[in-house]
């Protein structure tokens, strides 16, 4: 099914959001994504991208209490489920698959000049 | 624990950035937006600056909004704004399916821009010159009567000279055709004793000049003949613009005396609005025209006048040209061979 798929931003925003483990909200999720990838990120793929999640199943979200600062706005938290886990380790198993298989080969075959 | 006014209070968010996420983000979705979005900008403002934060700070509120502008209807961070059904569901959907179409298309869309700004230009351009050449009428009664009157060599092409007060009494006198004919003296006052001293631009005529409008004040009166005298002359009537940026619409003005050229000058009266002739006229003032028969080379002034009910342009006209040829006959040191009255409509 395509809606199970995951498409590549949405791996990563998945991945991110794994490696901050509690401390995973809008901005926090921004930061890492925008250091790990060295691009710039718009915060409205990475909210579009973690809803997206949310629908599949793939991520939970609460909102957490009051915080002192940015005006007393509270946070909404992000975590990944079971299946959302169980996804990222099939998507790496995956890749490492094909990159040992290359790995095995000389490092130039199948550029294209 | 704060109230929720102090907490308003201590947001940074400027105004535009609150609204725009008021308007476009879910209602239970908005408060970590605006959070998010406030956390970035603080930090922000403190490593980049206040400009560019702001500049960063509305692409974020943009893009963290724009959800509802780009299709994503099942988005949780989207308010709901398409309750409607029918009719206006489908036209929500036509417009931004436009709006997406134009967002997509930048050349087609510039293309469009401009083919509309030419059109709205050019119509604006050609409606305000129809509206001020041929629509818009004289903002005086029975327009038609209304006549400029010059002093002309029409053999040399000169149709609109100006003339000298003797003349004036001339025409007064002799023609058959006028119901009233005034003077017009452009002149400049040097206004002082109100605030700043200004430049006026003012307006010297007869009494009979506001009949021959057919205009009366909104407020006290015009001069009468008895003020046309030297020592009487110190009144002014004054514009209705002229009346509201210097005096507020003071009701009060009638007697209030200003400084014109150095001579206080009580004001009589005030026009209506719409009516400064001639254009930008702020002020009226007696018209003392000098009767010395022998300054005849001295002009200054054209004249205007109405046409009595009964008389057509074309035999005012007729009866102008015996005037001004029987004044030359009187005074042929004066006056060419050539010289005639010459009568333009208004």
């Amino acid at each position: 099914m395509k809606g199970e798929r995951l498409g590549e931003f949405e791996e990563l925003v998945l991945l991110t959001v794994y490696g901050l483990g509690l401390e995973a909200y809008g901005v926090t999720i921004l930061d890492k994504l925008e250091k790990d990838t060295e691009r710039s990120v718009s915060i409205g793929a990475v909210y579009a991208s973690l809803d997206r999640l949310e629908k599949k199943g793939r991520l939970r979200s609460n909102v957490g209490g009051a915080t002192p600062e940015r005006g007393g706005r509270r946070k909404r938290f992000f975590a990944v489920t079971q299946s959302g886990v169980q996804m990222l380790m099939q998507m790496r198993r995956i890749r490492e698959k094909i990159w040992s298989q290359l790995d095995a080969k000389a490092p130039t075959q199948g550029v294209s000049r | 624990m704060k109230s929720e006014k102090e907490i308003q209070d201590a947001s940074l968010l400027p105004r535009p950035a609150k609204l725009l996420l008021s308007w476009s983000a879910a209602r239970d979705r908005r408060e970590e937006l605006e959070g998010d979005i406030e956390e970035l900008y603080a930090r922000r403002v403190k490593t980049e600056g206040g400009q560019k934060a702001r500049r960063r700070l509305y692409r974020d509120v943009i893009s963290a909004t724009r959800t509802l502008f780009s299709g994503n209807k099942n988005s949780s961070y989207r308010k709901n704004t398409t309750k409607g059904d029918g009719i206006m569901k489908n036209l929500w959907q036509d417009l931004r399916y436009g709006a997406r179409m134009l967002a997509r298309n930048p050349g087609f869309t510039a293309v469009a821009v401009l083919t509309l700004a030419l059109g709205i230009g050019a119509n604006t351009a050609i409606f305000s010159v129809v509206n001020t050449v041929l629509l818009k009428p004289l903002p005086f009664e029975e327009p038609e009567q209304l006549v400029y009157v010059y002093e002309a060599y029409p053999e040399q092409g000169f149709w609109r000279g100006w003339h000298s007060a003797p003349l004036y009494y001339d025409w007064k006198e002799r023609n058959e055709s006028f119901s009233q004919i005034s003077p017009i003296w452009r002149r400049s006052y040097i206004l002082t004793g109100l605030g700043e001293a200004a430049h006026l631009s003012a307006t010297s005529v007869v009494s009979d000049f506001f009949p021959l409008f057919r205009v009366t004040p909104i407020l006290g009166r015009s001069f009468g003949p008895e003020e046309e005298v030297e020592g009487k002359d110190q009144v002014a009537v004054i514009s209705y613009g002229f009346w509201q940026e210097r005096f507020g619409g003071d009701g009060e003005i009638l007697n209030t005396s200003i400084v014109l050229n150095g001579t206080p000058h009580a004001i009589i009266g005030v026009m209506p609005p719409g009516q400064e002739f001639p254009r930008n006229t702020k002020l009226w003032t007696p018209f003392v025209v000098p009767d010395e028969s022998n300054r005849r080379g001295f002009k200054f002034m054209y004249s205007v006048a109405r046409l009595k009910p009964e008389v057509t342009l074309e035999q005012a006209r007729a009866n102008m040209t015996a005037v001004a040829k029987s004044i030359a006959e009187d005074y042929p040191k004066n006056f060419s061979k050539e010289f005639d009255t010459g009568l333009l409509p208004m």
